[in-house]
């Protein structure tokens, strides 16, 4: 039974590696990065540089510990494309359990089996496949909803999971436009908006001719953007769903930009859904009236929000629900290391 | 009803199409100078289109084909109005399956009397080919009081009260809310079986049959309708039963039923257009099962999914439809339904899957599954 200090320097010796992997930029590590996640060579970098975690502070290290169900050990199920992710997801498995195994994305492996390399801690290993450890203790799945549910079945454990969500941002009434562009475009740009905090919607307070100005703002920062952080690589069939989703935003309302660097302003009619662009680089920014309209347009996005980033945070916290994460604009892709980036805390006890 | 000159105009033309049809006679002008003045009617009403237009290079005055009309993809009807008229001028307004109004297509119409028409024509032609009087009718959907915003409900109740003879008093829909009546169907399917008076037409869609063929070990066997019967068939499963392949259902019904499998018909049509498109295996004799015929104010156009061009001769592509009968909407809608033309008609070959989710960040139909979880 380890200690809490024990538990404590677990979870710091996962960060001191992660920060050590952050400054490897040597030829062959970085093109099978991009290889495998999609990025380009420039995202990958981006991404090192600021997503992952090099310290954390006692609080934040004691508020994590207390989030995680403590457990025999723990199988983390990793997903694709936010590759750095595997960092906070060993940390948290680590905090609840001495021994670790670890199945990274079968498409996106490289990042976490380098983590777990520089580790060098015999208690966390990478395993091909499910079946041969995961037969007691708890699983943490990332990924997507069926997925999990999949795995859930399976393997007859309880499991942690982690499912696909988004972010969104809010402007409030008194930010500076252009300031408000750079900082969201900070957050859309990390991954290419894959992450489950990465925002896909801005709502800004205020009228229609406030939300053109912003979402104008915002789709020249995005364009700039996309030649100093080139985006990843595009399917045929990603970029059908896109065109697709700009033909709707266009019926609706005005769309500036491109594959890669797209706004939409779209003004809603009460009780119509937000346009939710594919994500890669695409906002839909949709103006509201005033916080009960915000928090009626919050609500509907339901348990698929994670996160919201706003200018005024207690603005943020009146009105979104009370899982999800807050936090500055351009920083909700910088969570603390106090728990999972996704606080939706949902347990999938075994087969249904 | 609005008055709208424009539109009235518009409509007259597309019922005379329609009209030359039912009459065997050459229309007076063609498919193409009707859609075009169409859509230059709606581009006048309907800023999307414009925006929608100018994205692609077109210029909605300049317009030569029917081709070059930029289409409506269906999923703008869930976020916005389309429709050349302002609101609280509509006669109905037809809404697709969903679970909240948030998440439902709506087509507005301010003149039904054009859909009435289409349906009617060209339902007469594919599904009522070779009967020699109206047929008994059966329909395994609500009474249209029920469902007033469907437009699969609407237009076979139109079938039932227009093309079919009188019930006299007998029930002809067999859902209440959302339960088949499945003794009760059975029972009147045996009465007109046993009778033979005259064909009987059975209507309904997918999910009903499947809940109608799974309630059969508790409702007897076999029914043997009479000689001409015949049944249409519409709609996927949309999760309110098992899925089943087409053809093994097809097979399902014709034992069931005692009809020929080319008695079955598959109708392909959604809220968001005003024709329908029907297998022609009643019509054409010749004709193969699972093809697909078009009326002539309608189209099925294969295009890319990326570039929305149509493909070559014989390549699959998502179906691109062009419909006259849309008067104040979109001519021009763009499906994810995969397609492949043949010789007089087209295949619907399912959904087009979607490109795999990369990353954590939710995909849309994961997002909506979830919203509506939540509200």
């Amino acid at each position: 039974m380890r200690t809490e200090a024990e538990v404590k320097a677990d979870v710091l010796a996962v960060v001191h590696a992660g920060s050590r992997l952050s400054e490897r930029r040597d030829e062959g590590w970085i093109s099978s990065l991009v290889a495998t996640t999609g990025l380009s060579r420039e995202g990958v970098a981006h991404a090192l540089d600021v997503s992952l975690e090099r310290e954390v502070s006692s609080d934040d290290l004691r508020t994590l510990v207390s989030r995680v169900r403590p457990a025999e050990s723990v199988t983390v199920v990793l997903a694709a494309n936010v590759f750095t992710a595997a960092q906070r997801a060993i940390a948290l498995a680590l905090a609840a359990a001495p021994r670790v195994y670890v199945r990274p994305s079968r498409r996106d492996p490289t990042f976490a089996r380098a983590l777990i390399d520089a580790m060098a801690d015999r208690r966390v290993t990478c395993i091909e496949t499910l079946s041969s450890e995961a037969t007691r203790g708890v699983v943490h799945a990332y990924g997507r909803d069926a997925t999990m549910r999949t795995i859930a079945s399976d393997t007859g454990l309880p499991v942690w999971a982690h499912g696909a969500g988004l972010g969104v941002a809010v402007v409030s009434p008194r930010t500076e436009l252009d300031l408000a562009a750079r900082m969201v475009a900070d957050d859309v740009v990390v991954f290419d908006q894959r992450g489950c905090l990465s925002p896909r919607v801005a709502f800004v307070l205020g009228d229609l001719e406030r939300a053109e100005r912003f979402g104008l703002a915002l789709a020249e920062t995005l364009a700039l953007d996309t030649i100093r952080l080139p985006p990843g690589h595009v399917s045929p069939e990603e970029r059908a769903e896109i065109l697709r989703a700009r033909d709707v935003a266009l019926l609706c309302g005005e769309v500036s930009g491109t594959v890669g660097a797209m706004v939409a302003v779209t003004p809603l009619e009460k009780d119509a859904a937000c346009i939710l662009f594919p994500p890669g680089r695409h906002v839909s920014v949709v103006p509201v009236r005033d916080e009960i309209e915000l928090r009626a347009r919050l609500a509907f996005l339901g348990r698929a929000l994670v996160g919201v980033a706003c200018d005024d945070e207690n603005l943020a916290r009146s009105v979104a629900p009370e899982w999800v994460r807050i936090a500055s604009l351009g920083k909700l892709q910088k969570p603390p290391l106090d728990g999972p980036v996704d606080l939706r805390d949902v347990w999938l006890e075994g087969p249904a | 009803m609005r008055l709208d000159p424009e539109s009235d105009a518009l409509h007259v033309r597309v019922r005379a199409f329609i009209d030359s049809f039912v009459a065997g006679a050459a229309p007076s002008e063609s498919f193409d100078a009707i859609a075009i003045d169409l859509a230059r009617f709606q581009a006048s009403r309907i800023p999307g289109l414009v925006r929608l237009a100018r994205v692609r290079g077109v210029d909605p005055l300049r317009l030569e084909r029917a081709a070059e009309v930029p289409a409506v993809p269906t999923d703008a009807f869930k976020h916005t109005r389309i429709a050349t008229y302002p609101p609280g001028h509509e006669s109905v307004v037809f809404r697709t399956s969903g679970t909240t109004t948030s998440t439902r297509g709506a087509h507005a119409f301010r003149d039904v009397a054009t859909y009435d028409q289409a349906a009617l024509a060209f339902g007469r032609h594919a599904l009522f080919a070779g009967l020699h009087e109206p047929p008994d009718v059966v329909v395994l959907a609500p009474p249209p009081k029920e469902a007033t915003d469907s437009s699969l409900g609407h237009m076979m109740s139109r079938f039932a009260s227009e093309l079919c003879a009188p019930a006299h008093g007998a029930r002809t829909h067999f859902v209440e809310g959302d339960a088949l009546l499945a003794r009760e169907l059975r029972e009147r399917l045996e009465v007109l079986a046993t009778r033979a008076e005259r064909p009987v037409l059975v209507l309904g869609t997918s999910f009903a049959f499947v809940h109608w063929l799974e309630a059969g070990a508790d409702v007897g066997g076999r029914i043997a309708l009479p000689e001409g019967s015949r049944l249409m068939q519409t709609g996927g499963y949309k999760g309110k039963s098992r899925e089943v392949p087409a053809h093994e259902l097809r097979a399902e019904l014709s034992t069931r039923l005692g009809l020929s499998s080319r008695s079955i018909v598959s109708e392909y049509g959604m809220t968001e257009l005003s024709s329908q498109f029907y297998e022609g295996t009643l019509r054409f004799p010749d004709l193969e099962e699972g093809v697909l015929v078009e009326p002539p104010w309608a189209r099925v156009v294969p295009v890319d999914p990326e570039s929305l061009e149509p493909v070559r001769d014989g390549e699959v592509g998502l179906a691109r439809i062009e419909d006259l009968a849309n008067v104040d909407s979109s001519f021009a809608v763009q499906t994810q339904d995969r397609v492949v033309r043949v010789e007089r008609g087209f295949r619907l070959l399912g959904r087009a899957p979607g490109a795999p989710p990369r990353g954590c960040s939710i995909a849309i139909d994961e997002m909506l599954s979830l919203s509506v979880k939540g509200a």
